[in-house]
């Protein structure tokens, strides 16, 4: 560890471009050794570009850089070029810590827990299991000789969020720390940051992120935003604006109704196959007309319940009523194809995965897609590309978006594609599966008005598997947490 | 490309009209004509194998991705042939019919002994090429687009061809067939470098091969040419377009521009 | 509990079974390539039998033949030189991998291009040696050794020509590659490891890469064993030494029922054990990425 007493980090005229695009150009940056500090902004606006750059994680070809940076007091850029391996391996052995964003990816999936942490953070075995033992309610030693794939997801950000932390260095980084993480795993992260990290174990710590309830509920020294291509100190944090949240005026009986619904998987073993359980005894109604929220940790059953609904999945026992008919009944397998009593349902249910890239022909353009898609829903009528327009237009996505093709558009652009393709397609019930989290707050109150409006003209049903505040404060209208409805019913 | 296209020039050039009467490089035109007909005939070997090779295993990878039962099967029988040496295969193939070759008119025996090692050289590269296709096909299928296009109503039949039809298994499926062209071109000409040493006796191969003439001229190389009457370059020219065509092959192979998703 | 699973898997399932039932197959598909009559295929399954318990009835036209002869063939020259072919292929790919993923590294992390271009240099030499065919290569061996060369050099021309070797780096080049783009590499990246340019030794970037790739590589290498075996017999025709496939082929030449039978057993158990011995290693190094891979 450096015993440098200079500013850990020092950025002077420092910029980046991407492409001709500029992405911030910064006069001074120079935290203040031991502090914390915070960088908001938009979804977008090259916040994570900059952390990246500053802990030397920024791909040389990609982008263009200028001016210069100093970490622990050594070099690190200079007039724009990037010191040596050797340079940087001395300031990544002074001591930085970088937690990534998909933080169930930091581990080595062909390593144990117990060597991940070896590698990560030999020193700190005590630590680690004291911390996941308080803050998470988690034994490490029940975890360590396991693999990551064979912990479930929730458990699995736990466990590595805190061996991440838990390694000794002066320099800390978190990019976009809440991204995928559920609700309790969010408070309770909260609670450990503030208790035992921000200001309390002298480390500097450099943070980005895009949710403004989350920095507000921590205690952060200084707060930056980055707008106009420029860092510009904040005050105090500016209040979250959202929409008003649309008003349930739905009434009558429930549209879709799952009754001691069961979801089974075989799970392979060394002597053949077992059959596991996903989920037993889910009971819960939705109503037309209104919006529903699924949270839980990851790992507990919402995208295998989304899948049960569509019929996509084998072993599900229990009923589904949709328009008095038994979906399972109608569907008890899934073979490939569908039988003919499911057919219509076909149109009827429709679904935005959390990767909207697959949700289109790998090879065509978009409006070649969408017009295979319809030929299949609806194969009688033409496809109205007039409608969708308007739908494109009311979330501001140009037309241009017609002729290109999916792997040309960013994951924002894609994902809000996506949306207007299922509203097109006119749904009695949507399923969204974690579909924010690619757009930023301003653009998702766009997207959000726009289903609302949908919602109201056509009754539909709305079901929502979010892990975000934002959306349960400002759209859903009921939160149901999904392993209190497979314990009980709703 | 343009490297491989050059690199792989030579058995194009093979069926040049009149080439095998014009001897270059001082050889003989016995020798020449020899070398000529060889290249003809396992450029045949190749492109029979390919072609019938990528015909099955597309046909193989649809159906282990549609149905699950006919994927294992075939994944064991092909371990299973893979688990055996694919010279062995070849001369399992090849031996019990070499005296019945040997008896029979040339031309005949030619064209029997090019399908017996066109047999031997499909089954034995099926298991990777299978392998090739079913692997990201699967990916694409169980990771990426199931639950999308099942929603909308697409078969698990139609989704797979729609697949197959993409660029990303347009490219895997070059990819297997260059896979397979170097098996077998391997394989063409180890087989014939055994054959010509080990089945003296039992004639030449009855459809010729680079591999054997290298085998037949092995000595040039270590022998003055006024007491043997032939020149290192009967080593030599075989074998460099063999490296040429094998080079060919890596390089497109080795090609990182892969269509991704 | 884990390991006499794998015992039973491996050992009495794959490797015993598959050496018992592979080479009564292969005599039936040859008896049946042959067209010979029923009395045959009894008569192999008798010889079979008589083999595989050392009987001294076992025996072949030619004198002093027998099964102790077909075995010694195959343990005291198959055998050892597959192992020394499958070292020669690791090292190989190691030692490829490494340069490849470390210059691929600095190059994306430190605008060092020079090392990418060397590593291409590199690999185009090592393509052409793979391009060249494997009896090329061995006769050039027999041009400076004659008919005796070391066993060293002829497991290590197996695999440096021929492809197999750089069937094997290849494979481990790519998947270090797609190792270098994912998260925990970053976040490894960030700990200030060495690279690691010519051998992934452990704490080096490369050693963390190929720590990662191991799983998928040695069950890769252990599939690569039957391609060795087909190198080595073709070594052993120009050197005319008594291995086994020499042996192969002159009891399908001279159409030898007891031969073939001996000799393609052996081959077959040679072929087993050698890819039990990997699969070992996995299972020692990775027990679950085993558990998993099966």
């Amino acid at each position: 560890m450096s015993g440098a007493k200079s500013d850990p980090i020092k950025l002077t005229n420092f910029s980046v471009r991407l492409g001709s695009r500029l992405l911030f150009d910064i006069d001074e940056f120079a935290p203040v050794n031991g502090s914390s500090t915070v960088i908001i902004g938009a979804t977008g606006s090259g916040k994570s570009v900059l952390l990246k750059a500053i802990s030397g994680l920024l791909p040389t070809d990609a982008f263009s850089v200028k001016g210069n940076m100093e970490l622990h007091g050594f070099p690190a850029y200079i007039d724009g070029k990037k010191a040596g391996f050797n340079t940087w391996k001395k300031i990544r052995r002074a001591g930085i810590t970088f937690v990534p964003a998909e933080t169930a990816q930091a581990v080595n999936p062909a390593l144990s827990i117990e060597q991940n942490l070896n590698v990560i953070a030999p020193e700190a075995r005590e630590l680690v299991e004291s911390r996941l033992n308080t803050y998470f309610s988690l034994d490490f030693k029940k975890y360590a000789s396991k693999y990551p794939d064979e912990v479930s997801g929730g458990e699995l950000q736990r466990i590595t969020l805190i061996i991440l932390l838990s390694h000794k260095s002066d320099v800390l980084f978190l990019d976009e720390p809440t991204v995928n993480l559920d609700r309790q795993l969010r408070k309770r992260f909260v609670e450990f940051l503030n208790a035992e990290i921000l200001g309390k174990d002298g480390r500097t710590i450099l943070m980005v992120s895009h949710d403004l309830d989350f920095v507000r509920s921590l205690n952060m020294d200084n707060i930056i935003a980055l707008e106009n291509s420029g860092l510009k100190p904040m005050g105090k944090l500016p209040e979250t604006e959202g929409m008003a949240k649309p008003k349930d005026e739905s009434e009558g009986e429930a549209g879709l109704v799952l009754k001691k619904v069961s979801q089974g998987y075989l799970q392979r073993s060394l002597f053949g196959e077992r059959r596991t359980m996903a989920f037993t005894d889910l009971n819960v109604n939705f109503r037309p007309g209104h919006i529903y929220g699924i949270t839980g940790p990851s790992g507990c059953g919402k995208t295998s319940m989304i899948r049960l609904i569509l019929r996509l999945l084998d072993h599900s026992t229990g009923t589904v009523m949709l328009n008095g008919q038994d979906l399972i009944a109608l569907k008890p397998t899934e073979r490939g194809h569908d039988p003919l009593p499911f057919k219509p349902f076909r149109k009827k249910i429709a679904i935005v995965q959390q990767d909207s890239r697959f949700s289109f022909f790998p090879d065509l353009k978009i409006s070649a897609s969408l017009k295979k898609i319809h030929q299949v829903l609806s194969p009688t009528t033409e496809f109205d590309f007039a409608a969708l327009k308007q739908l494109m237009d009311k979330i501001h996505l140009g037309d241009a978006i017609l002729e290109s093709y999916p792997k040309s558009l960013s994951s924002g652009e894609m994902k809000r594609m996506d949306i207007v393709r299922v509203l097109a397609s006119r749904p009695e019930v949507i399923l969204l599966d974690e579909p924010f989290a690619h757009i930023d707050f301003e653009t998702r109150t766009l997207v959000m008005k726009a289903i609302s409006e949908y919602l109201a003209e056509s009754n539909a049903i709305l079901i929502v598997v979010t892990h975000e505040d934002f959306d349960l404060k400002y759209f859903i209208q009921t939160d149901y947490d999904f392993p209190s409805i497979i314990a009980g019913s709703a | 490309m343009t490297a491989a296209i050059l690199l792989i020039s030579p058995m194009i050039a093979a069926w040049l009209p009149q080439l095998e009467k014009t001897p270059l490089f001082g050889l003989s035109i016995v020798y020449w004509a020899g070398l000529v007909k060889s290249f003809r005939q396992v450029s045949i070997t190749l492109l029979a194998t390919v072609a019938i090779t990528a015909i099955i295993t597309v046909v193989i990878g649809y159906f282990s991705i549609l149905w699950w039962f006919f994927g294992k099967t075939f994944r064991s029988i092909l371990d299973v042939i893979e688990s055996i040496p694919s010279i062995l295969i070849a001369l399992f193939c090849y031996a019990p019919v070499s005296v019945m070759l040997a008896k029979n008119p040339e031309s005949s025996s030619a064209i029997l002994s090019l399908m017996v090692f066109i047999f031997a050289a499909v089954i034995t590269s099926l298991p990777e090429a299978v392998r090739g296709i079913t692997l990201p096909l699967a990916e694409l299928y169980h990771r990426k687009y199931s639950v999308s296009f099942r929603a909308y109503g697409f078969t698990k039949a139609g989704i797979l061809l729609i697949l197959l039809n993409s660029k990303a298994m347009r490219d895997a499926l070059k990819r297997s067939c260059a896979a397979i062209l170097l098996k077998t071109l391997v394989l063409d000409c180890s087989f014939g470098f055994i054959i010509q040493i080990g089945m003296g006796s039992y004639g030449t191969p009855a459809h010729m091969s680079p591999g054997a003439l290298i085998a037949a001229n092995r000595d040039a190389i270590f022998t003055a040419i006024e007491r043997s009457g032939r020149s290192p370059i009967m080593f030599w020219l075989p074998s460099a377009l063999l490296v040429m065509i094998s080079l060919s092959l890596l390089i497109v192979l080795s090609n990182k521009k892969e269509a991704t998703v | 509990m884990r390991f006499i699973r794998f015992l039973l898997k491996e050992l009495v399932f794959r490797a015993i079974l598959f050496t018992v039932f592979g080479t009564m197959a292969l005599t039936a598909l040859y008896l049946f390539s042959i067209g010979a009559p029923a009395e045959d295929y009894t008569k192999a399954i008798k010889t079979f039998t008589l083999f595989i318990t050392f009987a001294p009835e076992f025996s072949s036209a030619q004198v002093g033949f027998s099964a102790q002869t077909i075995i010694a063939s195959g343990a005291a020259i198959t055998f050892p030189l597959a192992l020394g072919s499958l070292f020669f292929m690791t090292m190989i790919a190691l030692i490829s991998s490494s340069a490849s993923a470390s210059s691929r590294y600095l190059a994306g992390e430190h605008g060092r291009h020079f090392d990418a271009s060397v590593s291409g240099l590199i690999g185009m030499a090592a393509s052409v040696l793979s391009a060249t065919p494997l009896f090329v290569g061995f006769w050039l061996l027999y041009g400076f050794f004659g008919m005796n060369p070391p066993m060293i050099f002829i497991a290590l021309v197996t695999v440096l020509v021929g492809g197999a070797g750089w069937d094997a780096s290849r494979f481990l080049i790519m998947d270090m590659h797609r190792q270098i783009d994912s998260t925990h590499t970053m976040v490894y990246s960030m700990l200030g490891p060495s690279v690691g340019r010519f051998f992934p030794f452990p704490g080096t970037m490369s050693g963390y890469l190929l720590n990662s790739c191991a799983p998928r590589f040695i069950p890769y290498i252990a599939g690569k064993v039957p391609a060795i075996i087909g190198g080595i017999t073709i070594a052993e025709m120009v050197f005319s030494f008594p291995g086994l496939g020499r042996t192969l082929l002159e009891s399908l030449l001279t159409r030898n029922d007891e031969q073939l039978i001996a000799s393609v057993f052996v081959l077959l158990s040679v072929n087993a054990f050698v890819t039990f011995l990997v699969k070992t290693v996995l299972f020692v190094m990775y027990p679950r990425w085993y558990e998993k891979a099966i």
